[in-house]
């Protein structure tokens, strides 16, 4: 009606063209509170839209409407919000930080931005950011269940039990949900309150009618706190009750590995892979128990499947990285350990797995540069300075290598290693008696330090010590039987001492160990061209 | 869970770390002794200096090669011969050569050749006349006589078998391979005559690499054993099958028999065998023999004295190496480092081992003492080949050369330090069980990176000091003539047997020259499937007079010679001992 108005004036006349411009500002300032509103409400339905894409995870098009409110509002904390829980889903947790405390700057009452920020940090294994974020929001909803039993958790993982029982009970009790329950267990049991966490057995149980899930759940914690014979009644009730689940496999997988029944749980772990080929945890698990059999190859193959399924967990390429390394995939460890410094570049300790997996992977200048960083941020390790003194002597700079080891022993007088690598150099340089004082230090720390004693054998019998010699080989084959050198050696000085019997019996284990040692074919350039420090254990 | 770096946890590294310092102690330490002079040692200055003469020679021989070598045949050839075959005093060279396989499949041949040392500095090329220019596909070649005719025989190995030439002492020789009854079809290498029985007839002993067949060729970079630090290269040894060894009875009258089997070193298993020695290792008169094998542990074996040998490398110390890694073994050199009077074993291998010093501890017994005498650090970069112990400064105490080349030309590819031509090494003899790598103190011409193989040792132009003839695998070779340097005394004997083989193969001399007492012997092979000089050298230092010559020749005869002026070349007969060099001549030399 306003703009027919408007329309009705005859254009032309100045006097018309005036009367018309008034009658514009007149309708602006008439209309502007209604477009406003009229904007708002198109804004709030279109962050309601884009609220239940995310939802189901299109986040394209929840994008789309979140930028046209924000193109027209920057200012809008929900948009915003929300904006922040799209780059969450989309791994982007840096931009994801940024909105989301820009949502929570701009409308400090608003609660889920600090949850969304909770989540952020929970993603990124950052707890203490975490704890910061939910306890805002606990400020604004002292009692929610959610936050509540988020600062719960991430208190757990800080094995900070008491306050973590502290916010569970901020939780009425009439409104705490199944998931409070295993939290409050916990907090229970890490207080030592036994009595009061199997009290809440029955609750679990009723509950469990309606969730089964919970039963498990209850089994984690208690299997976290090595109760594994009330975990594993508790779980074989519920093979009986439920649907087989990864989940439930897997602790009870647990339950038997924590009972040293490692086959069986090999098998449960195994049937939780089968019933979800991507559950990280039954993979890891099955990583862990080959690597603890020394199976390297195998843990590598369930570790390859936990990468893919998580190409960006750190601990995972974590895991990999290691056992990559001990599996003799060097490339595939420098590969797993770039990536995880790339991801934590402030990590030291994924310095120093990649500086190791280098070193092995034949880059001694990456590493030593690796090393070197590692050894800057770690400057009290003495494993850094062993791993760069090795490095060092890769590259032929004696003097360097010398003054890290040294540091090393600096550092830890008791690191043999350090003793033992001076002691090759030595060696290698010709200078047999510095090596032997070297060995003798070692041997001083740790006299079961079998190569310290086949490398003192080995050189007393170069400078013909016989009774040495033998004294040295008879302990290091008695300390590692499986140490062919040993063996080669002693078989030489019995070979000398004319005890050919002996000579013949040691040669032949020698034989048969280097037999096994080479049951594939080697060739040339094959075997790793460096020494390496310590690898991480996976 | 990981844990971290700073967590303790020595003990369950200890059996990762053995191996991990095996592996580190193959590192090279070649920087750490050089340039340091230690009291007694020359300067610099006074070293002779090792100058490449090989334009001036008139030599225009070029060893043929494939670009790619994509088989392992294409990377083993190479050896190179001194042989003075019309017995003028001078040694003369005979380069062997081989085609590719590619030429080969062809039926195309590759040009062996002999140049007749002129004297002057100059070679000239006779293989055609010497009817030698055409052998076989040729890896190695080693010289003997064979009837026992005073001219030196000479032996070629081959993919294939052996090719024998009977010097016919016209500056002519005949192929007798067959009416001699050396009966090989096998890829053949090391050889070295010997008369291990000691009935004055020189046996021959021929070492075989793998099982190879042009018509059965293995793919290249198709498994494992066919990859280097993961590219894909040529295959083998390893996944090969390999080759027994052969050992072939003089019968005295042209003609030899096959009695590897009898006499035990038939090598059954078929190690990868490569170069070979003869020698009296344990001192009890009869010829032992060592075999390098390449990725396999070495033979040593020992001369039971009933046409039987016992082979004890494992037990004397000479299998593997120190940390009983197999190595492997390319050329062999034998010398009396220590001034013990014992022949100690040096032998080269592939990069990232060390070329192994093992120390002869008498009784059959030796002791890896390759870091300690500071050769294995400077060899861990290089694929080591031709070898000798040989007094370079002529001060009487030998030294050590060996010339290195990578077998991948593909390696120049990778970054792992290596590359396909690398430069020769010179280890001088410190006189305190050690050596100083001065291989950058004698000239440039050694610090040339070439693809080298074989090298032959010997007084070219017989003026005391000992020259080298480097065969390179790709191209033209490398002769390299001492030059400069002070002005040490030598002396040098060739021998000639009479009850003994003619060549006086393995007869051993002990030179007295007051307090410096040196042992060395005649030897057919050695080094890398080449021959050195058979005449002895011996620097003596300041001393200008030998007191007392001791030879042991190879029937057990003893014969002693008195007081003999230094810088000079003797030539000595078995029971008359010395006698005008006319006299050792093949015409003055009665047959037995």
């Amino acid at each position: 009606m306003v703009g027919r108005n408007c329309h009705l004036s005859k254009p032309g006349a100045r006097s018309t063209l005036w009367g018309a411009a008034v009658c514009t500002v007149a309708l602006f300032l008439m209309l502007a509170p209604l477009a406003a509103s009229l904007a708002a409400d198109e804004d709030s339905q279109k962050v309601e839209r884009s609220a239940k894409l995310i939802q189901t995870g299109r986040l394209d098009e929840a994008e789309g409407l979140l930028w046209e409110v924000l193109t027209r509002h920057p200012e809008n904390a929900e948009a915003l919000n929300l904006l922040g829980s799209v780059r969450f889903e989309q791994k982007r947790f840096a931009e994801s930080e940024t909105l989301l405390r820009r949502a929570s700057t701009l409308s400090p009452g608003l609660l889920t931005p600090y949850i969304n920020l909770g989540r952020v940090f929970h993603a990124q294994a950052e707890t203490d950011k975490e704890i910061v974020a939910l306890l805002d929001a606990a400020r604004l909803a002292p009692s929610d269940a959610d936050v509540n039993c988020g600062l719960a958790a991430a208190y757990l993982k800080q094995n900070d039990f008491l306050r973590a029982l502290e916010a569970l009970e901020r939780i009425p009790r009439g409104h705490r949900p199944d998931s409070a329950l295993p939290l409050l267990a916990a907090s229970y049991l890490g207080l030592g309150r036994v009595t009061e966490a199997r009290s809440l057995a029955p609750v679990i149980e009723a509950r469990a009618a309606k969730n089964p899930e919970i039963r498990v759940e209850f089994a984690d914690v208690l299997l976290d706190f090595d109760l594994a014979n009330e975990a594993l009644a508790l779980l074989e009730t519920a093979q009986k009750q439920q649907a087989p689940s990864a989940e439930l496999f897997f602790a009870l997988g647990r339950a038997r590995e924590i009972k040293g029944e490692v086959k069986l749980a090999q098998k449960d772990f195994q049937r939780a892979v089968d019933l979800d080929p991507s559950s990280l945890n039954a993979l890891q698990a099955l990583a862990r128990t080959l690597a603890d059999q020394g199976r390297w190859e195998k843990s590598l193959e369930f570790l390859t499947r936990a990468r893919n399924a998580a190409p960006n967990s750190p601990d995972i390429l974590r895991k990999f990285a290691s056992a990559s390394l001990h599996a003799g995939q060097m490339a595939n460890a420098v590969d797993a350990a770039q990536q995880l410094v790339k991801l934590r570049p402030d990590e030291p300790e994924a310095l120093y797995l990649l500086g190791v997996a280098q070193l092995q992977a034949g880059g001694t200048e990456e590493a030593c540069s690796t090393l070197e960083n590692y050894t800057k941020l770690r400057a009290q390790d003495p494993l850094g300075f062993l791993a760069l003194g090795m490095a060092e002597t890769g590259l032929r700079n004696f003097t360097a290598a010398r003054a890290n080891l040294e540091q090393t022993i600096k550092l830890d007088a008791n690191q043999v290693d350090a003793y033992y690598q001076l002691a090759l150099i030595s060696r290698d340089q010709g200078d047999n008696p510095t090596a032997i004082s070297q060995l003798e230090k070692a041997l001083a720390v740790n006299a079961q330090y079998a190569q310290a004693h086949a490398l003192l054998g080995t050189l007393y019998l170069q400078q013909r010590e016989y009774d040495k010699a033998k004294e040295h080989l008879t302990r290091a084959v008695e300390l590692a039987p499986n140490l062919p050198d040993a063996h080669y050696q002693l078989g030489l000085l019995f070979g000398r001492l004319n005890q050919r019997e002996l000579a013949q019996r040691e040669m032949e284990q020698f034989n048969k160990l280097k037999e096994k040692e080479n049951a594939g074919p080697v060739q040339p350039g094959s075997k790793p061209a460096h020494s390496s420090p310590p690898y991480p254990p996976s | 869970m990981i844990r971290t770096p700073t967590s303790k946890g020595s003990s369950s590294r200890l059996g990762f770390l053995g191996v991990l310092a095996t592996l580190l102690s193959l590192f090279g330490l070649s920087m750490s002794l050089r340039g340091l002079l230690l009291p007694g040692q020359q300067p610099a200055s006074q070293l002779p200096q090792l100058v490449d003469i090989t334009d001036s020679t008139g030599i225009k021989f070029e060893h043929l090669s494939s670009s790619d070598k994509k088989y392992i045949v294409e990377s083993m050839a190479g050896g190179v011969a001194l042989i003075d075959y019309d017995r003028d005093g001078l040694p003369d060279i005979y380069f062997t050569n081989a085609p590719t396989v590619e030429m080969a499949l062809a039926g195309k041949k590759a040009r062996g050749a002999l140049y007749h040392n002129n004297g002057d500095g100059t070679f000239t090329d006779v293989t055609e006349k010497a009817g030698v220019g055409y052998p076989c596909y040729a890896m190695g070649a080693v010289v003997g006589d064979y009837n026992n005719d005073g001219w030196p025989d000479l032996l070629v190995t081959c993919l294939g078998g052996v090719v024998l030439y009977r010097n016919n002492g016209d500056g002519t020789f005949t192929n007798v391979t067959k009416q001699a009854g050396l009966t090989d079809l096998q890829f053949a290498t090391g050889a070295a005559f010997g008369d291990y029985d000691g009935d004055g007839w020189a046996d021959l002993f021929v070492s075989h690499y793998v099982d190879f067949h042009l018509d059965d060729l293995p793919k290249f970079g198709d498994s494992k054993t066919c990859q280097y630090h993961g590219l894909a290269v040529q295959c083998g040894p390893r996944g090969l099958k390999g080759a027994g060894d052969l050992l072939f009875h003089n019968n005295g009258d042209g003609t030899f028999t096959d009695v590897s089997k009898v006499a035990g070193v038939d090598d059954p298993h078929g190690y990868y065998g490569l170069g070979a020695v003869w020698s009296d290792f344990n001192e009890d008169g009869r010829l032992d023999l060592f075999v390098a094998n390449d990725s396999t542990p070495n033979f040593l074996y020992r001369n039971d004295g009933n046409g039987h040998f016992t082979e004890l490398a494992f037990l004397a110390g000479t299998a593997v190496s120190q940390d009983g890694s197999e190595q492997a073994g390319m050329g062999v050199a034998l010398g009396d480092y220590l001034h013990t009077g014992r022949l100690s074993l040096f032998v080269t291998h592939f990069s990232e081992e060390y070329a192994t010093l093992f120390r002869n501890d008498g009784g059959m017994t030796f002791t890896d003492v390759s870091f300690h005498a500071g050769v294995a650090t400077p060899t861990i970069p290089y694929v080591g080949w031709g070898t000798a112990f040989f007094d370079f400064d002529n001060d009487g105490w030998p030294d050590i050369f060996l010339v290195n080349g990578h077998v991948y030309p593909q390696v120049d590819t990778l970054d792992v330090g290596a590359r396909y031509r690398e430069p020769k090494l010179l280890f001088l003899n410190q006189h305190d069980s050690t050596f100083r790598n001065i291989s950058e103190l004698v000239g440039p011409a050694i610090q040339i990176r070439q693809v080298s193989r074989g090298a032959a040792f010997g007084d070219l132009f017989n003026d005391g000091r000992v020259d080298i003839v480097v065969e390179n695998l790709d191209g033209k070779p490398m002769i390299l003539r001492e030059e400069g340097g002070s002005h040490n005394h030598w002396i040098e004997f060739e021998l000639a047997g009479t009850k003994s083989n003619r060549l006086a193969l393995n007869a051993r001399i002990k030179a007295v020259a007051g307090d410096l007492i040196q042992v060395d012997e005649v030897r057919s092979g050695g080094s890398y499937l080449s021959q050195n000089d058979l005449r002895i050298h011996f620097g003596l230092g300041s001393h200008d007079r030998l007191d007392r010559v001791e030879i042991h020749w190879p029937t057990g005869k003893f014969d002693t010679i008195t007081n003999l002026a230094a810088d000079h070349i003797y030539a000595v007969k078995e029971g008359e001992g010395v006698v005008p060099r006319e006299q050792v001549r093949p015409a003055s030399v009665p047959r037995h």
